[in-house]
């Protein structure tokens, strides 16, 4: 086997594209938290990103456009994979549903890259609060406000009508920023 | 001039849809501009804490214990109905229409034996002694136990 080469170079891949060992290096972080965001469980966000990953390892064998938006693939991939995962795994969910945050896990003070500092007890809040979303307000929120899409593409990528996206945004924004305004 | 705008309203107006008339009314409108300015920042905060700040570890609360053992009482109660109507099962049709057994048939199934040696050993004398003597309420003298037989002659 010729050193130096990537996976996805061993296995045929466009040349001019980005390697699998490229996009898995930029996007691997990105996805497990979108998954570890639409699952909330650490061990099944990691197993449903493996999933995406292998996934991605299999579109890259196979002939595609070498201009791929691949960021935007593989997050409508962990998208559906994590809703998949959901309902496959009901009676996980079920206990899952059951976890509280770690309190101790939250840092004291944390800056955000606006430079704005957040208070560990704000933090909470928003986690808290986060967690009580209903799983369409959940990934309309995330893709919209987490990953910056539109909500055309939002609508798109969950395949229901940007009223629809509209609609679950707003009462998702609602519920979190009424958990944001709660005093401690 | 137009009334203060609503949450969706805003909202809209964020995502750059706002009517005309609605973006002017932010322009000239101190409190919706001020409403707008504190949403922009809690959007803000909201998807820099989801995105960027450290994540919490879950961890099972005493409502998890209180689930499971919810699930344990019901599954066990379930157990118990079924068990209870298990046992007033009515006795099949086969069963209750059989003809009643003669004397002879119960003494055969009651003391037929399937020990092939026992069947095979003679009876003994003595046991015949101890039957017939037994029969007419004396105690047979086998002058095999001395504190028994102590009456024999």
């Amino acid at each position: 086997m010729a050193p130096g080469l990537s996976m996805a170079q061993r296995a045929g891949v466009e040349p001019d594209g980005p390697s699998y060992d490229d996009l898995y290096r930029i996007h691997r972080a990105r996805v497990l938290r979108l998954c570890r965001l639409l699952l909330g469980d650490p061990d099944e966000a990691e197993d449903v990103g493996q999933e995406v990953f292998v996934k991605l390892f299999r579109a890259s064998q196979r002939p595609h456009d070498p201009h791929m938006a691949w960021g935007a693939w593989l997050t409508r991939v962990a998208v559906h994979a994590c809703r998949d995962r959901r309902r496959s795994r009901w009676w996980r969910r079920w206990w899952t549903a059951a976890t509280v945050l770690d309190e101790e896990s939250i840092a004291s003070g944390w800056r955000t890259p606006e430079g704005e500092v957040v208070g560990a007890d704000q933090q909470r809040r928003i986690w808290r609060a986060f967690e009580q979303l209903a799983p369409r307000q959940r990934e309309v929120f995330v893709l919209r406000h987490v990953e910056g899409w539109s909500t055309r593409e939002v609508a798109d990528a969950i395949g229901v009508e940007t009223g629809s996206v509209k609609r679950h945004l707003f009462r998702a924004i609602r519920h979190l920023r009424t958990a944001l305004g709660e005093e401690s | 001039m137009i009334r203060h705008l609503e949450d969706r309203t805003m909202l809209e107006t964020l995502e750059g849809r706002g009517s005309l008339r609605e973006q002017e009314h932010l322009r000239s409108c101190a409190a919706c501009a001020a409403r707008r300015a504190s949403l922009v920042r809690d959007l803000e905060v909201l998807s820099s804490v989801l995105r960027d700040g450290p994540l919490p570890r879950p961890v099972a609360s005493p409502v998890a214990a209180r689930r499971w053992m919810t699930l344990a009482a019901v599954v066990t109660a379930a157990a118990v109905v079924a068990w209870v109507l298990s046992g007033r099962t009515p006795v099949p049709e086969q069963m209750a229409s059989a003809e009643p057994l003669s004397l002879s048939q119960v003494s055969d199934a009651v003391f037929a034996t399937d020990d092939v040696e026992q069947l095979a050993e003679p009876v003994r004398a003595t046991d015949v002694a101890a039957v017939q003597a037994a029969l007419r309420g004396e105690w047979p003298c086998a002058r095999e136990d001395p504190w028994l037989d102590q009456d024999c002659d």
